[in-house]
C-alpha cells in the first residue's frame, strides 16, 4: 500500500472541489493539496448544469430579495444565516469566475447578461448560453492548472475516511489504473463528491452520481441532513431523463398539456400571461411544477409518448435565431435524443430526479461535526436549499461554499498536526482487508439485481408523492437489500480498472444513502417543498420546522433525529406564486 | 499484476482503411505532380535562356503525345489539389465579419472558385488573343 | 425472438491478455439506445468485467469517446439504429495506450494542455471591487466556438499526425490555447507562443482537417491551428525584421 502525505485532501474535483483547491492554493501556496476524484475533473457532473448561477447584480435587485426568494422557495427549511451569507457572497464569486475567463453571455453593452429563473423575483441568473455548468467547470479546471501546489489524483475511487481520536486524518482510495490502495494522510479533508440522484432509476444525473462522499461521511459518524428532500426537475426528456434547462422557460418557454392548455394556471401559478412573469406559471418553483405534472397525469391530461406520459415544452415562438443564441444545447439535445427540432415542434418533457437538497451536515463554514472534515456542494447540506432548491442557486453554492471549505480547511490544517502514521496504516490495512474479502468471497447476490431493486423501490415509494404505506414498504425493501448486499458477488477479479468493483462499492454507498432518504421521509409526517405526503398534505411548522438528522448505526436502520432551523428574520409564511407573488 | 498499457501499432495500411485518411494522402500526393509541373516550367526557362533552338525543342517535347499526357495528368492533380485547398480555406483564414456576422464558409469557398474561373479566363483571353 | 444487434468489443486485460482480442456480444436492438446503453447492457447482463468510461449520457462530459466502426465517436451520441443490420465494432480511441478494454491512458493530453497556459493570463490582478470586465457579444463570439471543447479526444484519434508523432500538442489542446488567445480579456499569447509556435506546436499539423470533421461540438480545431500558424508566422517575421526583435 502507498501512503501519500499532504496537507489538505479534497475528494471530488467538480465545481466545489476545484473551487476549494484554488482557494487553498491562492490563500496559502505552501500547503500541499491532493485533489482526488474518481473521474477526470472535466467529467464531473457540474459539467451538465445548464441554466446558470444566481447572484444579485441588477440595480433593481437586492440581497434581501434573493434571500426572500431562496427562503420561501425552500419552504422555510433553509438556515437563514447561511442564506444571508450565501446571497452576499454569490455575486463576488461569479465576478471572480469572470476574472478567470468564464465566457458568461453578455448584453449588447458588454455587461454580463442575466436571465429569469424559476422562483426568482427578478433576473439574476448569470449564464453562459445553456452550458453554464460546463463553462464553469472547464474554467475552474483550467485555472486550477496554474497552481503548482495542487496535485491531482485523477481516477482514484475513495472508499473511506481515516478517523483517529474523533478527528478526520485522511482517507483511503483505490488507484483505478493499478488497483492499488492508497492512504492519503491529511491535516484536513474536504468532501465535494456531489449528489446521489442515481439511487433513483430516472434521473438527470450522470452515472457517477452515486453519493460516495455522503456515504463515507455517514459511515464515519457524520450525520446526513434533510435527506428526504429530493428535487424533481420538471423538464427532463422522457426515456433518457436528459435535462432540458429551466433557462428554456426563463427565456419564455411554455408548458402545455395534451389539449395545448397551459395547465399550471390550475395549480395556483396563474395568471397565464403571454409573456414570462417572474415567479408565476412556467417560472414557478420546481417542486410545484413537478407536482402539477403528477396531478395532470392523474387527470389523464398528459401526452402519451413511447417512454411514458409527458407534457409539452413549447419554445417555438422564440424563433430559430434566439433559440440558437440562448438555448443551443436544448435544440441539440432535443434533435439528438427525441428527434424533435424545438424550432418546429414542442419538446415532450416530464419530471425527473435532479438534485439532493440534503447531504452531509455542515455549518456555515462548511465544517462537519467531525473535526478536520469539511464538505461543500451537492454532497453537503448547509442548508441554503431547504425543502426545495431554486434553480441556479446550486452553481453559485458550489463556488461560495467551495471557497469557504477551502478557507476553513486552511485554518484547521494550520492549527493541527497530522494524525499518527501508525493509526493511518492500521486503518488503511482494515480497508484493504475489506476489499480483499470482496475478491475472495464467493457472494451470491448480483449487484445489478440489487441496484435495480433499490431503484424500483425508490421510484415507487419515495417519489414525488409519498405515503406512510409506500415509505414503510421502501424502508423494508432497503433494509433487506442492505442485508443482502453483505453477500454481494464481485464478478471481476482483475486489478486494472476494475469497474465492477467500483460499481459494487458505489452500490453500497447508494444503499446507505437511499435508506436515509426513505427513513427520513417516513419520519417527516408533513408536506414541505419537495417532500409531499398524500397522507399529510399540510406543512406542520409546529413539529417539523426542523432539519432531519440521519445518523449511522452499523447494520441497522439509521437513527432519525432533528435540529431546529436557524431563523433570523423571515418567519414561515405562505409560499405565494403566480399573480399574488409579483 | 499491475497496469501494462498496450500501444497498438499503426496499421500498415492505415490510410487505406478510412476514406478521410485516404483523401488526405491523395491530397498530399498531388504535390508531387504540382512539383513535377513546376520543374517542367523551370526547364522551359532554362531552354529559353539557351536560345531559339533549345526553346523550340522544348515546345516540341511539350506538344508530343507524352508531353501532353504528362501535362493532362498534372492538370488533373493540380485541379484536385486546388479544389481540396479551396474547401479548407475558410478554416485557414481569420473570420471575416460583415456587420458583425462572420461570412459563411460556403460563401468563401464559392468566392475562390469564382476567382479561379475569372483568372483562368483572363489568362486564356490574354494569351489566346 | 425479438431483434438483436451484435456488438464486437475490443478486450484487453493486462492481468490476463498479452495483447488485445475481440469479443462478440448479442444485445437486444432498441431504437432509442445509444452504443453506451448497449455497453451498459453488456456489463450488467453479459459480462460484468467489461471496462469502459461514461457518465453524463448527454454528450457533454466527454468520457465515452471510442472508435465505433473505425470512426471516433461519443458512445452516448451514437444511436444503434444508425447501425441496424450491421456488426458494430467498438474499440478504444486510436492513438492512445490501452489501459483496459475501452479505457485509454489520457495523461498525455492533460500534460500537453497544461503546458499551454490554458487559463486567462492578465498583466494585473483585477480587484473584485472593480466588477466584471466588459466584453461585447462580438468579442465573445470571436472565441466562443473554441470554448466548446469537452476534451473527449476524438480529434486525437482522428489525427494522423498524432499517430506518428507523440510529441505533437494536438488539436484540442491547441484549440483551447487559441480560445484564450482570442479572448479580449487575455494577454497571454506571447507566453503560449513558446509552445504553439514551436515545432511540436502548430507546425506538426499538416492540415488534414479530420479533427474538425469528427468534433462532436463543432469546435473546429483545424481552424484554430491554421489561424495560430498565421499569427506564429507574423511573430517570426516581426522578431527578425523589426528593430528590437530577437531573432
Amino acid at each position: 500500500m502507498d501512503v501519500i502525505v499532504t496537507d489538505i485532501a479534497i475528494v471530488g474535483a467538480g465545481g466545489a472541489g476545484l473551487r476549494a483547491a484554488i482557494e487553498v492554493a491562492e490563500q496559502n501556496p505552501s500547503l500541499k493539496i491532493a485533489l482526488i476524484s474518481k473521474v477526470f475533473p472535466m467529467r464531473s457532473h457540474t459539467v451538465a448544469a445548464e441554466g446558470g448561477a444566481a447572484g444579485v447584480v441588477k440595480p433593481n435587485d437586492s440581497f434581501d430579495l434573493h434571500f426572500d426568494d431562496t427562503v420561501s422557495g425552500g419552504d422555510w427549511l433553509c438556515d437563514q444565516d447561511a442564506v444571508d451569507l450565501f446571497v452576499r457572497a454569490a455575486p463576488e464569486e461569479l465576478t471572480r469566475m469572470e476574472h478567470w475567463g468564464c465566457p458568461w453571455s453578455r448584453d449588447a453593452d458588454g455587461r454580463v447578461a442575466v436571465r429569469a429563473f424559476g422562483g426568482m423575483k427578478t433576473e439574476r441568473t448569470w449564464y453562459a448560453a445553456d452550458k453554464s455548468g460546463f463553462h464553469m467547470l472547464h474554467t475552474l479546471f483550467q485555472t486550477s492548472l496554474k497552481y503548482p501546489s495542487i496535485t491531482r489524483y485523477d481516477e482514484f475511487y475513495s472508499t473511506e475516511l481515516l478517523v483517529e481520536e474523533k478527528r478526520c486524518t485522511g482517507l483511503v482510495a483505490i488507484e483505478l489504473r493499478s488497483g492499488k490502495l492508497v492512504a492519503f494522510r491529511a491535516k484536513a479533508v474536504i468532501l465535494a463528491t456531489g449528489g446521489a440522484g442515481r439511487v433513483f432509476p430516472f434521473t438527470t444525473n450522470g452515472a457517477i452520481k452515486t453519493g460516495d462522499g455522503m456515504a463515507m461521511a455517514y459511515r464515519a459518524g457524520v450525520p446526513l441532513k434533510d435527506m428526504e428532500f429530493v428535487q424533481y426537475h420538471p423538464t427532463g426528456l422522457p426515456g433518457t431523463g436528459i435535462l432540458i434547462t429551466e433557462g428554456a422557460r426563463g427565456e419564455g418557454g411554455l408548458l402545455t398539456n395534451r389539449d395545448g392548455y397551459r395547465y399550471l394556471q390550475d395549480y395556483g401559478l396563474g395568471p397565464p400571461d403571454p409573456w414570462p412573469r417572474n415567479k408565476a406559471m412556467e417560472l414557478g418553483p420546481r417542486d410545484r411544477l413537478s407536482q402539477a405534472f403528477w396531478h395532470e397525469q392523474q387527470k389523464g391530461r398528459t401526452v402519451e409518448t413511447p417512454f411514458g406520459d409527458a407534457v409539452n415544452l413549447d419554445i417555438r415562438h422564440l424563433g430559430e435565431k434566439k433559440i440558437d443564441e440562448r438555448l443551443p444545447m436544448v435544440r441539440e439535445l432535443a434533435i439528438s435524443y427525441v428527434g424533435i427540432d424545438p424550432v418546429h415542434a414542442p419538446i415532450p418533457v416530464r419530471p425527473v430526479v435532479h438534485y439532493t437538497m440534503g447531504g452531509i451536515d455542515t455549518d456555515i463554514d462548511a465544517a462537519t461535526p467531525l473535526p478536520g472534515l469539511f464538505a461543500a456542494g451537492e454532497c453537503a447540506c448547509v442548508s441554503i436549499n431547504g425543502a426545495n432548491r431554486l434553480g441556479s442557486n446550486s452553481l453559485a453554492e458550489i463556488l461560495v461554499f467551495g471557497a469557504r471549505a477551502g478557507r476553513s480547511a486552511i485554518a484547521f490544517a494550520q492549527a493541527n498536526p497530522h494524525g499518527s502514521e501508525r493509526a493511518a496504516k492500521a486503518r488503511a490495512d482494515e480497508a484493504q482487508a475489506k476489499i480483499r474479502a470482496l475478491f475472495l468471497n464467493d457472494g451470491t447476490e448480483s449487484a445489478p439485481a440489487l441496484r435495480r431493486a433499490m431503484n424500483e423501490t425508490m421510484e415507487s415509494g419515495v417519489g414525488i408523492f409519498r405515503t406512510e404505506e409506500s415509505l414503510q414498504q421502501s424502508c423494508a425493501v432497503l433494509a433487506d437489500l442492505r442485508t443482502r448486499f453483505a453477500q454481494v458477488r464481485l464478478e471481476d477479479r482483475s486489478n486494472v480498472f476494475n469497474t465492477d468493483l467500483v460499481q459494487v462499492l458505489e452500490l453500497g454507498a447508494m444503499l446507505d444513502v437511499a435508506q436515509t432518504m426513505a427513513e427520513a421521509a417516513l419520519t417527516r409526517t408533513e408536506s414541505r417543498g419537495s417532500h409531499q405526503r398524500l397522507d399529510y398534505p399540510k406543512r406542520d411548522d409546529e413539529d417539523f420546522l426542523a432539519h432531519s438528522i440521519a445518523s449511522y448505526s452499523s447494520g441497522e436502520r439509521p437513527a432519525i433525529g432533528s435540529r431546529n432551523v436557524v431563523i433570523t428574520r423571515s418567519r414561515p409564511g405562505e409560499r405565494i406564486y403566480g399573480g399574488g407573488g409579483s | 499484476m499491475t497496469r501494462r498499457p498496450y500501444v497498438r501499432p499503426l496499421h500498415p495500411h492505415w490510410w487505406l482503411r478510412d476514406r478521410r485518411q485516404f483523401l488526405y494522402i491523395v491530397r498530399e500526393g498531388t504535390s508531387v505532380f504540382v512539383g513535377l509541373y513546376s520543374a517542367i516550367l523551370m526547364d522551359g526557362l532554362i531552354r529559353l535562356a539557351q536560345g531559339r533552338e533549345a526553346w523550340e525543342t522544348y515546345l516540341a517535347a511539350l506538344s508530343s503525345p507524352l508531353g501532353v499526357t504528362v501535362q493532362v495528368i498534372c492538370l488533373a492533380f493540380a485541379a484536385f489539389h486546388a479544389v481540396t485547398w479551396f474547401g479548407v480555406t475558410p478554416k485557414a483564414m481569420p473570420p471575416l465579419l460583415v456587420k458583425g456576422e462572420p461570412i459563411p464558409a460556403r460563401t468563401i469557398i464559392r468566392g475562390h472558385f469564382i476567382l479561379w474561373a475569372v483568372l483562368s479566363l483572363a489568362v486564356l483571353l490574354v494569351l489566346g488573343g | 425472438m425479438s431483434e438483436t444487434i451484435t456488438i464486437r468489443v475490443l478486450r484487453y486485460d493486462p492481468d490476463k491478455d498479452a495483447e488485445p482480442r475481440f469479443d462478440d456480444f448479442i444485445v437486444p436492438y432498441r431504437d432509442e439506445w445509444v452504443v453506451l446503453d448497449a455497453l451498459a447492457y453488456i456489463k450488467e447482463v453479459l459480462d460484468p468485467s467489461l471496462a469502459y468510461r461514461g457518465s453524463c449520457h448527454m454528450a457533454v462530459c466527454g468520457s465515452c469517446g471510442m472508435m465505433i466502426n473505425r470512426q471516433p465517436k461519443l458512445a452516448c451520441h451514437s444511436f444503434i439504429r444508425d447501425y441496424r443490420g450491421q456488426l458494430v465494432t467498438v474499440e478504444p480511441l486510436d492513438h492512445f495506450p490501452i489501459e483496459r478494454d475501452l479505457i485509454v491512458d489520457q495523461d498525455g493530453f492533460i500534460e500537453k494542455l497544461s503546458s499551454l497556459y490554458p487559463y486567462l493570463v492578465t498583466e494585473h490582478d483585477k480587484p473584485l471591487s472593480e466588477g466584471p470586465n466588459l466584453q461585447t457579444p462580438a468579442q465573445l463570439a470571436a472565441f466562443r466556438p473554441f470554448t466548446q471543447c469537452i476534451n473527449c479526444l476524438l480529434c486525437y484519434a482522428a489525427c494522423p499526425q498524432v499517430a506518428i508523432n507523440e510529441a505533437f500538442s494536438g488539436p484540442a489542446a491547441l484549440a483551447i490555447a487559441h480560445r484564450y488567445n482570442r479572448d479580449s480579456r487575455d494577454s497571454g499569447e506571447e507566453l503560449r507562443s513558446e509552445i504553439t509556435d514551436s515545432h511540436h506546436g502548430v507546425w506538426d499539423c499538416t492540415f488534414v482537417g479530420a479533427c474538425s470533421e469528427v468534433c462532436p461540438k463543432n469546435v473546429d480545431p483545424a481552424a484554430a491551428i491554421q489561424r495560430t500558424k498565421i499569427s506564429a508566422s507574423f511573430r517570426w517575421l516581426k522578431a527578425r525584421l523589426l528593430p528590437g526583435g530577437t531573432p
